[in-house]
């Protein structure tokens, strides 16, 4: 039988699998493994022979697996995960979104752009989307609903929000890129401050203009604030400051790698908690519980795509897609808008991370081969899994808020006030793809 | 936090939840050491000049612990990441035998990584193999809490195609062990 042919049955089986709800991983290694093990036992010959295929299979996946998790720059992932939770349980994350809100209190939805802010201040120090939407949506949508904010508005500006935690530093979405596509993370985690700034900003103009439209969405709060009320408040966000400074001061200046930031931060997170007496025994104990499940979750899936590289590698099929795309005489710009319309179409229907593990062994050959730059190309991939948070049918960080609201609007509805942010989302990421320079320009300067 | 991972009940017997939890509680006593050992060098090498020995070394070893100790409890309280677009639309009857598939999938799927996990690290204490480095650390123990990880990870796959598949046959769950925030 045939490599490549192995690759074209088993790739489709692993989408129904995952369809059917098998967990990611398992549909991912399932295909990874038995695929292997029919390519070395039709390796040679026409007929399956068992005893050939057995144990060049188990070799490749025992030794592929323990090499791929015995890794020191990976330890960047529960590090980072444990310092996002800590910061939460010690209330670091929400001083951000307490101390901006006082500053924008008197502008016309000033509540939602104090929640945006938040919420890019919450994804800077926890590098999670969900998390993100899941903590901040608690916290915000009750505050906004309380000064009289539209629910849509309420809900839709705690959905989007979340989403800047996948391409504002430290994002374990571009941690796993870096080792899949073997770029620097450092300089990931660079490229990603532009343009998730940029995005911050679209987010703050779309609830602008939707509040200048409909000023009684986003009414001004009738509380005033003294500048030494302010200044207070700011002072109290110093660790999330601090915090986001050491991270990419370190990085950028050279001082740390992005595994050593991340194990000081979570050292001086769990200190500043302690001293603090915001973070409890218990709290502890349920942040560095929920670490090590969501650090295993993640691994498994990265173990599975690695497996399942490995197996991409063995049976040529990137080699085979790429020469159907010669085939096809594709201009690199057509490429280009495929794969854009690949993630936007997957992101609607699965989870970024497995998008991403399951279609970088085909796609980064494809960029490389136009000469287009890795680390760029991370952004355009991250932004677009961003997006695919928010679009229908399954946008998972609009079903996060609808999890936390309730029965208060129905999911529907989020997604209409989504719309709104979507078409700013649209746009940033068509600036990333025409101007690299945003992306490019904070790592380029330093290395 | 919050909604990411709620607690829940687990199938199967207490033991097996309770060896979970010892699991987890070593996972996140091996990532604290990490980002202990790290700060300690960084710190000593800015002061002092000085790192941790093999410090690089340990901390690879300390992964392993860190991410597949945890996998047993995660199958057990359902935490893969998975995706239920298209399932949700099924009836309720059908939901029960689709958890029974995942794990057969899993069980199917993973086993292999087990016993190779057993034969390397069979392979690395006849050797006697070590890390090369100042302290010459042995290379066994990386392998063998891999190779209890997954044998714990298989151990729970096993527990709930029985559980799943009885759930699934009759309709009625088997008594679960109750878990809370803290463990079981």
């Amino acid at each position: 039988m045939d490599a490549s042919l192995i690759g074209m049955i088993g790739f489709p089986i692993a989408l129904v699998l995952i369809a059917l709800r098998v967990p990611i991983g398992f549909a991912m290694a399932g295909l990874a493994i038995s695929c292997t093990f029919l390519y070395f036992g039709f390796k040679g010959g026409d007929e399956f022979t068992f005893a050939r295929a057995l144990y060049p299979t188990l070799a490749l996946i025992s030794s592929n697996v323990f090499e791929f998790l015995h890794s020191y720059p990976l330890s960047m992932v529960p590090l980072f995960i444990a310092l996002g939770h800590i910061a939460y349980h010690s209330e670091i994350t929400t001083e951000i979104y307490y101390a901006v809100r006082v500053w924008l209190s008197r502008l016309p939805g000033g509540l939602a752009m104090a929640s945006v802010i938040g919420c890019g201040g919450f994804s800077a120090i926890t590098g999670s989307s969900l998390a993100c939407a899941s903590a901040m949506g608690r916290i915000c949508i009750p505050e906004m609903l309380r000064f009289g904010y539209g629910k849509t508005l309420a809900t839709s500006t705690i959905a989007v929000g979340g989403t800047l935690g996948s391409l504002i530093p430290p994002s374990v979405l571009f941690i796993m890129y870096g080792l899949f596509t073997e770029t620097s993370v450092s300089k990931l985690f660079l490229a990603g401050v532009i343009p998730g700034l940029l995005s911050l900003l679209g987010f703050m103009l779309v609830i602008y203009i939707w509040c200048w439209f409909k000023p009684e969405e986003g009414p001004v709060s009738d509380e005033t604030y003294s500048l030494r009320d302010r200044l207070r408040a700011t002072a109290k966000a110093w660790p999330a400051l601090m915090l986001f400074l050491t991270i990419i001061g370190g990085i950028y200046s050279g001082i740390f790698t992005a595994t050593e930031a991340a194990a000081v931060c979570m050292v001086f997170a769990i200190i500043y908690g302690v001293v603090s007496r915001k973070l409890t025994w218990q709290k502890f104990i349920v942040a560095m519980k929920d670490t090590a499940i969501q650090s295993a979750s993640i691994f498994f899936i990265a173990v599975s795509a690695k497996m399942f590289v490995a197996f991409v590698s063995l049976t040529g099929l990137t080699r085979e897609v790429l020469s159907l795309i010669e085939y096809f005489q594709m201009a690199d710009w057509g490429i280009l808008l495929l794969i854009v319309v690949l993630y936007l179409v997957m992101g609607m229907f699965l989870d970024p991370l497995g998008i991403m593990l399951l279609t970088l062994p085909f796609v980064v050959p494809l960029v490389e081969g136009m000469g287009l730059d890795l680390i760029w190309f991370g952004v355009v991939v991250i932004k677009l899994l961003e997006i695919g948070l928010i679009t229908p049918p399954v946008g998972l960080n609009v079903f996060v808020i609808s999890s936390v609201v309730g029965k208060l609007l129905p999911v529907h509805s989020i997604f209409r006030g989504v719309v709104n942010f979507l078409v700013v989302d649209l746009l940033v990421f068509g600036l990333i793809v025409i101007f690299p320079i945003l992306s490019l320009f904070l790592p380029n300067s330093k290395w | 936090m919050g909604a990411v991972n709620e607690p829940q009940s687990i199938p199967g017997p207490k033991f097996l939840g309770r060896l979970e939890s010892v699991f987890v509680t070593l996972s996140v006593m091996a990532i604290l050491t990490m980002g202990l050992l790290i700060t300690v060098s960084v710190v000593s090498r800015a002061l002092f000049g000085w790192s941790v020995p093999d410090s690089t070394i340990i901390v690879r070893e300390l992964m392993i612990g860190a991410v597949v100790l945890p996998l047993a409890y995660v199958t057990a309280t359902r935490s893969h990441i998975m995706v239920e677009v298209l399932t949700s639309f099924f009836p309720d009857r059908v939901q029960p035998w689709l958890n029974f598939f995942s794990v057969l999938i899993g069980l199917a799927a993973l086993s292999p990584i087990l016993y190779g996990g057993v034969v390397e690290l069979m392979g690395t204490i006849e050797d006697e193999a070590y890390f090369f480095g100042d302290l010459e650390l042995p290379e066994w123990p990386g392998r063998a809490v891999f190779a209890a990880g997954y044998a714990l990870f298989i151990l729970r796959l096993i527990v709930l195609v029985g559980t799943d598949f009885w759930s699934a046959f009759t309709g009625q769950p088997l008594e679960d062990t109750p878990v809370t925030k803290e463990g079981v």
